[in-house]
C-alpha cells in the first residue's frame, strides 16, 4: 500500500509548510517505522525524535491526524484515512526542527506546579510502611505511572486556552504526592493546587483522560485535589 | 564556535549521570554542574526502560556478602571484586536515598515491608521493583529533582571528543555538537563524567534506545583509554521479533517471564531448554541465548527466524495482571502474550565491558570519571538482571561525591590542545562535506549482520578473524560516505554519521577481544574454545587503541576477597 | 481567607447550589409537566410551603449562575475556548430564567391572564420551545451532575458512560415535553 503522508515542517511557529511524501507501506509498521523511512529514503534533513521507541519515553510524540499520540506505538493501520497521515509537532512547545519540540517548558511547568518529592526524612534508615491495600497509596498509584510524555497537556483545550494553566500531567503528579505519605508539605501542596492555575482551572472537559497512552486519569486527579483543597478548607487547614 | 565553563560536566542523563549531578550539587553547592545529554533530559537512555528491579541486600537471611558470591559467580570469576564489592556495599545506601530522599515507590508486600522478587542466577529472592517498570519510577524521580536543583542542561548536545590540555596528561574539555544548530560548543570543565550508557546497538536486534551508539566508549578509546572486558555482550535471550521493517523489534520481554514459568518453543511448538540445562527456562541468560541459537541454526526456528514464548499454560488472566506493560507492547504490535505465541529472538542487551575505572569513578585520565555502562569490571563476564541499574545508581553517586572533592584540589579550567581540538572539528564535520547519506542505512545494516553473524551469541576464530577484516572494511567505506552538504541543523543524517562511527570503533574493539580471549566464559562462546579455562588463572582482556589499531592484553584476574573453587560448575 | 482558601469554598458553594437546584429542579419539572402548570400556580398562590421552596430554588440559580458568571468573567480572554456544554447552556440558561421566573410572577400577580397563557401554551410552537428549554437545563443539570460524581470520586472510571446517561435522559427529558 502507498500512504502519502503529510508532515508539517519548518523551524518556528510560524512558518511552516505541509510537504507530502509518498511511501509504500508493507508489513505492518508504526508511524514512527514510516517516519523513519521517510527520513532514510525520502527526506534526510527531516527532523524527528525517539529514543526507547517501545512506549517507555514519550520522545516520540507528536500530532497524528490532529490527535497527540506516542508514535512508536500507534500503527499506521489503525490510523490512516483513506489513504494519508497528517503529522505535526506537539503544540504550544518550541519547535527545533520538523516533528521534534523542545520539552523545558513542558517541565518547569511541572516543577514550579510542586511535581517534586519533598521528603519528609531524607536520611531516614527504614522505609516507610505501607500495606498494598492502603487507600491514599492506591490513589498514588493509579497515577504514578506516568512518563511524562505531554500527550494530555498538548490534548487539553484548557491548557491550549490558557498559558497559565498547570496542565493535567502536572497537576496529576501533585495529587500523587498529596497522597505520598513519605512527601513533606501535603498542606501546602494543597494551598499550591487551589492556586491560581491550578486544580480549579480544571473543566473536567477530559480529552488528557482520552487520550493518555498509559490510560491514566489526569481529570480524576484533578478532582481528587479541589476535593482535598475543599476538605481542607472546610476543616481551616487551606 | 560557541564556548563555556564548568566546574562538573556530566555526559548522559540516565541512573548514572542523574545521580552524579546531585550528589556533585549535594557535595559542591557552589559550584556550577552541568548535564548534556543527545536527546532530553530524563527521556534518553536506558535506565528508564528497566524493567526487571533492583538487586540490592536487604532481607533478613541476605547478606551483602551473598550478594557479593552472586555477582562474582554470575561474572565467571572476572570481576574487578572491589568494584563488586563497592556494588554489592553500597546498594542498600542507594535504595534508601531513591525511597527516602527521591520519593521513588517501590513495591510493598502484604506487610506493608518492601516486596523482593526472584531474578535468575541468583542465590536470594533480593530484586526491589515498582510494577514490571522499575526504571521509569527511577529516572522520572531523578529527573523531578534535577530540575529543581539549580543544576544546568544542555539537551541536544552530543559529544564528540574528550580534548586532553596541551600536556596530554589531563582532560580540559569537550568539544560538543549543538544538535539543534550544528555549531560547535566548547565546554571547559574541571571534572567530566562519561555516562553515556554503552549500548550494544551495533546488533541486528538489540534492546537498548535508538539514541545509543556507544559514544562514550568510542569517546575513551580516541582519547586513548584502555577498555576492559569489550568481548563481554549480554544477549538477553527473549527480544520481541516483530519483523524487520520495525523498530519494535529487538525490545525486551523481561525476564520475570521466564522466571514465573513460561516457557520457549521451537518453530513445531516442542520445548527444547529441558534438553540442555536442568534449570529449563529458568537459567541464565548466556546459557539460553546459546541453546536458543543453536535451535534456531539446526533449522529449528519459526517462520521469522526465531523462536516462539508461551505464556498461556499460567492462565491468561493471571499473566495479564502481572506483566501488564508487557502484554499491552506486545497487543500493540499484534501479539497475545496472554494468551497466545510470541515470537523472540536473543536480542544484544548490555555490554559488560568498558572504561577501566576506580571505584570512586577516576580512570587513568586525571579529570574524567566514568560510571554505568560505560565503565567496566563491575559485572566480569555477564551481568546478573537487576545488577544494571544498582551499577548506575551506585557508581554515579559515587563519581558525584569524588568529582565534588575532586573539585578542592584540582587546579582550575585548563584550555584543550589547539591541534587535538582542530582535528576534532575537522573530523566531526567531515562527512558534511561529502555526499551519501542514501548509504548510510546499507552501511548500518551490514554492519548489523556482520556483528550478530560473526560475534554474536556463539562465535568461533576464523568467524571473528572475519569480523575484524569486514569491520576495517567497513570503517574505510564510511570514510569515504558523506551526510551530504545540508544544513547542520538538527541534521539525523549527519548524527547518524557520527553513530556509525562510534559504534564500529566499539565494535572492532568487540571483534578484537573476543578473538583474544581463547576460552569460553560468561557471555562469551567460542565454538573452537569451549572450555571455561582454569577459574583460577583468569584472565580479562584490555584493549587500546595504539596508532590505529586495536591492541588487546590479557591482564590476570585479582581474586582480592573470593577464590574460585577448583572444581567449576559446569555451564558457568 | 487565603485565595486559596476562598476559591476552595466558592467552587464548594457553586456545586452544592448545583446540587441544590437539581433536586429543587426534579420536584419542579414534576410538578409542572404533563399540563400541571395551571395547579402548579394555585398551589403556589395558597401555600407558603411552596413559596419558600421556590424561593430557595430561585436563590440556588442566582448563587450557581453568579459563581459560573464569574468564572467565565473571569477567564474571559478564553472563557468559551473551553467546548464545554455546561458553559454554553450555563449562558443560554442565564437569559432564559429570568424570562421564565419573571413569567411565572406576571401570573401569580395577574391570575386573569392564567387562562390565555396556557392555552398559549398548548400550541406546538410553544411546545417546541418548551422542549428545547427542558433539553437546554436538563443537559446542563445531567451534565452538572456527571462532573459532581467525578469531583466527590464517585464512578471515576464510568465518565465516559455517565455522559452518555446524561446525554440519554436529556433527550428523554425533552421528549417527555413534546409527547
Amino acid at each position: 500500500m502507498i500512504v502519502t503522508v503529510v508532515i508539517r515542517r519548518g523551524g518556528e511557529r510560524g512558518r511552516a509548510e505541509r510537504v507530502e511524501f509518498r511511501v509504500p507501506v508493507s508489513g505492518d509498521p508504526t508511524v514512527l517505522d514510516l517516519v523513519s523511512t521517510i527520513q532514510r529514503d525520502h527526506a534526510p534533513d527531516l527532523g524527528y525524535r525517539f529514543s526507547c521507541r517501545v512506549g517507555m519515553c514519550g520522545s516520540c510524540a507528536m500530532l497524528v491526524q490532529g490527535r497527540p499520540r506516542w508514535t512508536c506505538r500507534t500503527r499506521v493501520s489503525l490510523v490512516v484515512r483513506r489513504g494519508r497521515i497528517d503529522l505535526a509537532p506537539l503544540p504550544r512547545l518550541p519547535v527545533v526542527k520538523d516533528l521534534a519540540v523542545d520539552m523545558a517548558p513542558f517541565f518547569e511547568t511541572w516543577t514550579s506546579a510542586g511535581g517534586v518529592f519533598r521528603p519528609r526524612d531524607r536520611s531516614a534508615q527504614e522505609f516507610a510502611r505501607v500495606t498494598p491495600g492502603d487507600p491514599r497509596r492506591r490513589e498514588a498509584d493509579a497515577a504514578i505511572e506516568c512518563i511524562g510524555c505531554a500527550v494530555c497537556t498538548s490534548a487539553c483545550a484548557m491548557a491550549a486556552a490558557d498559558p497559565g494553566y498547570a496542565g493535567p500531567a502536572a497537576l496529576n503528579r501533585v495529587w500523587t504526592l498529596v497522597n505520598d505519605e513519605r512527601d513533606a508539605d501535603g498542606a501546602a501542596r494543597l494551598a499550591e493546587a487551589a492556586g491560581p492555575g491550578g486544580a480549579f482551572s480544571c473543566r473536567s472537559h477530559g480529552a488528557c483522560a482520552r487520550h493518555c497512552p498509559k490510560g491514566l486519569d489526569p481529570r480524576r486527579s484533578a478532582a481528587g485535589l479541589r476535593r482535598a483543597a475543599a476538605l481542607a478548607a472546610l476543616r481551616g487547614r487551606l | 564556535m560557541n564556548r563555556l565553563d564548568t566546574d562538573i560536566l556530566i555526559l548522559g542523563s540516565g541512573g548514572a549521570g542523574l545521580f552524579a549531578a546531585l550528589h556533585a550539587k549535594a557535595g559542591a553547592p557552589d559550584a556550577s554542574v552541568t548535564v548534556a545529554v543527545k536527546g532530553l533530559l530524563g527521556k534518553s537512555g536506558c535506565t528508564r526502560m528497566v524493567q526487571g528491579g533492583y538487586n540490592v541486600a536487604l532481607g533478613p537471611g541476605d547478606s551483602v556478602e551473598r550478594h557479593f558470591r552472586d555477582t562474582v559467580e554470575g561474572g565467571a570469576w572476572l570481576n574487578d571484586q572491589e568494584l563488586a564489592w563497592k556494588l554489592v556495599e553500597t546498594a542498600p545506601k542507594r535504595v534508601r536515598e531513591l525511597e527516602n530522599d527521591l520519593g521513588c515507590f517501590f513495591d510493598r508486600g502484604p506487610d506493608g515491608g518492601l516486596h523482593r522478587k526472584a531474578f535468575a542466577g541468583q542465590t536470594f529472592d533480593r530484586t526491589v521493583h515498582k510494577g514490571d517498570l522499575t526504571g521509569i519510577e527511577i529516572i522520572g524521580r531523578l529527573a523531578e529533582r534535577v530540575w529543581s536543583s539549580g543544576i544546568r542542561r544542555l539537551e541536544d548536545h552530543r559529544a564528540a571528543a574528550l580534548l586532553p590540555d596541551a600536556s596530554g596528561e589531563a582532560l580540559a574539555a569537550v568539544l560538543f555538537i549543538d544538535m539543534r544548530t550544528g555549531a560547535f560548543v566548547l565546554a571547559r570543565a574541571r571534572a567530566v563524567l562519561l555516562a553515556t550508557g554503552g549500548g550494544p546497538t551495533l546488533y541486528r536486534y538489540h534492546t537498548p534506545s535508538g539514541d545509543k551508539s556507544c559514544d562514550g566508549m568510542a569517546l575513551a578509546l580516541r582519547a586513548g583509554l584502555t577498555l576492559r572486558d569489550m568481548e563481554m555482550v549480554q544477549f538477553h535471550p527473549t527480544g520481541l521479533l516483530a519483523g524487520p521493517g520495525t523498530r519494535m523489534t529487538g525490545t525486551v520481554l523481561e525476564e520475570g517471564l521466564r522466571g514465573s514459568g513460561g516457557w520457549l518453543l521451537t518453530g513445531a511448538g516442542e520445548r527444547f531448554m529441558e534438553r540442555t540445562d536442568p534449570r529449563a527456562e529458568r537459567a541464565t541468560r548466556d546459557v539460553i541465548s546459546r541453546a536458543m541459537i543453536e535451535e534456531i541454526r539446526a533449522g529449528r526456528g519459526t517462520p521469522n527466524g526465531g523462536l516462539y514464548l508461551k505464556m498461556s499454560h499460567l492462565g491468561p488472566a493471571a499473566v495479564r495482571a502481572r506483566f501488564k506493560g508487557m502484554v499491552e507492547r506486545c497487543a500493540d504490535c499484534g501479539f497475545d502474550l496472554a494468551g497466545g505465541l510470541v515470537e523472540v529472538i536473543p536480542t544484544a542487551h548490555y555490554l559488560m565491558g568498558g572504561v577501566v575505572f576506580a571505584p570512586d569513578g577516576s580512570t587513568a585520565l586525571p579529570g574524567l570519571f566514568v560510571a554505568g555502562e560505560d565503565s567496566g569490571g563491575v559485572h566480569g563476564g555477564n551481568r546478573l538482571g537487576g545488577n544494571g541499574v544498582a551499577d548506575s545508581t551506585v557508581f554515579g553517586g559515587l563519581a558525584g561525591d569524588r568529582m565534588a572533592a575532586w573539585l578542592r584540589d584540582a587546579p582550575g579550567f585548563r584550555d584543550p590542545d589547539p591541534a587535538r581540538l582542530d582535528e576534532a572539528r575537522a573530523r566531526a564535520l567531515a562527512p558534511l562535506r561529502r555526499p551519501g547519506p542514501a548509504r548510510l542505512a546499507d552501511l548500518r545494516e551490514r554492519l548489523s549482520s556482520l556483528m550478530w553473524d560473526k560475534v554474536g551469541v556463539l562465535r568461533d576464530g576464523p568467524g571473528l578473524a572475519a569480523a575484524v577484516a569486514g569491520l576495517a572494511e567497513l570503517a574505510g567505506e564510511l570514510a569515504e560516505t558523506g551526510a551530504g552538504s545540508g544544513d547542520p541543523a538538527f541534521n539525523l543524517a549527519w548524527h547518524e554519521w557520527l553513530n556509525l562511527e562510534n559504534l564500529i570503533l566499539a565494535g572492532r574493539a568487540i571483534a578484537a577481544s573476543a578473538l583474544a580471549r581463547e576460552n569460553s566464559r560468561g557471555a562469551h562462546w567460542r565454538g573452537d574454545f569451549p572450555g571455561a579455562g582454569d577459574l583460577a588463572a583468569s584472565r580479562t582482556t584490555e584493549v587500546s587503541v595504539q596508532e590505529g589499531a586495536m591492541r588487546v592484553a590479557l591482564r590476570p584476574v585479582a581474586f582480592t576477597r573470593l577464590r574460585p573453587e577448583p572444581e567449576p560448575e559446569g555451564g558457568r | 481567607m487565603s485565595p486559596a482558601r476562598a476559591r476552595a469554598l466558592l467552587w464548594l458553594a457553586r456545586r452544592l447550589a448545583g446540587l441544590g437546584l437539581a433536586a429543587g429542579l426534579a420536584v419542579h419539572l414534576v410538578q409542572a409537566g404533563g399540563g400541571g402548570g395551571p395547579a402548579l400556580l394555585a398551589r403556589l398562590g395558597e401555600s407558603a410551603g411552596w413559596q419558600a421552596f421556590y424561593a430557595a430554588v430561585v436563590g440556588l440559580a442566582v448563587i450557581h449562575g453568579g459563581l459560573g458568571v464569574r468564572d467565565i468573567w473571569r477567564e474571559r480572554g478564553h472563557g468559551l475556548a473551553v467546548p464545554l456544554v455546561r458553559r454554553r447552556t450555563g449562558l443560554a440558561l442565564l437569559a432564559l430564567v429570568p424570562v421564565h421566573v419573571l413569567a411565572a410572577l406576571v401570573l401569580l400577580a395577574f391570575p386573569a391572564l392564567a387562562a390565555q397563557a396556557f392555552t398559549l401554551a398548548q400550541t406546538p410552537l410553544h411546545r417546541w420551545l418548551e422542549a428545547a428549554a427542558v433539553a437546554l437545563v436538563a443537559g446542563h443539570a445531567f451534565g452538572g451532575l456527571r462532573v459532581l460524581a467525578l469531583d466527590i470520586g464517585l464512578w471515576s472510571r464510568a465518565q465516559g458512560v455517565l455522559g452518555w446517561l446524561a446525554a440519554g435522559l436529556t433527550a428523554a427529558a425533552a421528549l417527555a415535553v413534546l409527547v
